[in-house]
């Protein structure tokens, strides 16, 4: 009786895994068809526990740290000042380098169009680096068009409905990007290594001026994925292991990845 | 399994999905949250035994994937075995609300909750996602695990008597699952 129920038991496993494993054969069709339904049944529920627990999250983070938000509006207002002077007196180096760039056929960020959008939810898998936007097909939004926004590069879209998109953070395992850094154009390539970790960089000579603090920018010579001169991240730790043939370098993400809820995206496709 | 409890169980996923998006994804600890879709096929798995906590693990993974950038379908398979495994233990009357100490039940979700996203990792590495094996995978276990054996009870009390079969009460455990 007992080996004859443990018998059933192990068919009754293998029909349910049989079932899963169909659902990740069939996979992409059945998540866009089910997708859009789940989350229009999911989305008013999500609004009214948001709308009930936002005020309340927030009043208490107010209330507890008052001090620290009035300080941060005041480095906020600094902040605001200097860069608009930067701006203004960037003015001149931009057309320069626009023109320099052009020469070679490398697009430039300052003049690509963008489309703004709102972020809806943020790295909703532990496993991948990602958020999802308001903005899709509709809006001209396509895979493999960067997104900017919080000072710096936040990723490149991946995934796009005609309402909305997915895009995966820089930070990301599974992103690689060509940057460039220093006075002299040293170039690299810097690697995720997942949600709130800092970037890996690879192919840099043990030798090359490498600087902490330093900005690094997108290349646009990596197979034009991105176009040149959006800012990366900066150079937060520089290492070299005994006879190791290259720096091992670790950089930190420029935008702000933990509070995007507005980005950009460009308007550019890679290659183009 | 009733159409009623398969209903049931979805209704319980997508539950799950907008606790997910409206609080633990909030509350992030080094870039990561808890991860409560392990939560339904512990509970079910516990309160009503090892088809009902595969049917849970199934619905409530494929519910979870449909939000989720990741392979669909990844979190139906382990839920699955996550369910099965659980499964076994609830029918034999381990960390039963009526009939177990108090602490059996959120250990025994603890370990699932660690466990669960271990072997997530390991089949999206198999299938080719091997950056999933990566160094934050620690901490998420530990999330998971917590979140798991914090909500274990609760997800049990309210969901038990709504999936457990009825078939399944009848026996030498019937007293147990009696006190659900």
């Amino acid at each position: 009786m007992a080996p004859q129920r443990g018998r059933r038991r192990l068919l009754t496993l293998a029909g349910f895994l049989l079932a899963a494993f169909t659902l990740l054969a069939i996979g992409g069709p059945l998540r866009s068809a089910g997708s859009g339904l789940a989350r229009a049944i999911v989305s008013p529920f999500v609004d009214v526990v948001r709308g009930i627990t936002k005020p309340v999250g927030e009043t208490f983070a107010g209330a507890f740290n008052y001090a620290n938000v009035v300080a941060q509006n005041h480095q906020l207002e600094r902040e605001l000042g200097r860069l608009e002077l930067k701006q203004r007196s960037a003015g001149f180096e931009q057309t320069r380098l626009r023109d320099l760039l052009a020469l070679d056929g490398i697009p430039f960020l300052g003049t690509l169009p963008i489309v703004v959008a709102q972020t809806n939810y943020q790295n909703l898998s532990d496993f991948t680096a990602t958020i999802e936007i308001d903005k899709g097909s509709s809006s001209g939004v396509l895979d493999g068009m960067p997104v900017v926004g919080a000072g710096g590069l936040v990723g490149i879209v991946t995934a796009t409905t005609s309402g909305g998109a997915t895009v995966t953070l820089l930070t990301d395992a599974s992103q690689s990007i060509g940057v460039t850094f220093g006075s002299a154009g040293y170039q690299a390539v810097v690697h995720g290594q997942g949600a709130g970790q800092p970037l890996d960089e690879d192919f840099v000579a043990p030798g090359t001026p490498v600087h902490k603090g330093e900005t690094m920018y997108t290349s646009g010579l990596q197979g034009g994925l991105f176009p040149a001169g959006i800012p990366v991240g900066r150079i937060a730790v520089t290492h070299i292991h005994r006879g190791a043939t290259e720096v091992s370098i670790s950089v930190t993400p420029l935008a702000n990845l933990n509070e995007l809820d507005y980005v950009e995206v460009v308007l550019w496709e890679p290659g183009s | 399994m009733s159409p009623s409890r398969w209903a049931w169980l979805v209704v319980a996923g997508l539950a799950i999905v907008v606790v997910q998006l409206t609080v633990a994804d909030e509350l992030s600890i080094a870039g990561v949250h808890a991860e409560l879709v392990w939560v339904l096929p512990v509970a079910v798995g516990l309160a009503a035994g090892t088809k009902a906590g595969m049917a849970a693990g199934l619905v409530g993974g494929a519910v979870a994937d449909l939000f989720l950038p990741t392979p669909f379908g990844l979190s139906a398979i382990v839920g699955v075995l996550v369910g099965f495994f659980v499964g076994r233990l609830g029918e034999e009357g381990i960390g039963d609300l009526g009939g177990s100490a108090f602490w059996v039940a959120p250990s025994i979700a603890f370990g699932g909750g660690l466990l669960a996203p271990l072997l997530y990792a390991v089949c999206a590495a198999v299938i080719g996602h091997g950056s999933f094996l990566s160094a934050t995978l620690g901490i998420v276990c530990g999330l998971d695990a917590v979140a798991c054996a914090v909500l274990v009870r609760p997800v049990m009390r309210v969901l038990g008597p709504l999936v457990v079969d009825d078939s399944a009460r009848a026996g030498p455990l019937e007293p147990v699952r009696g006190a659900l």
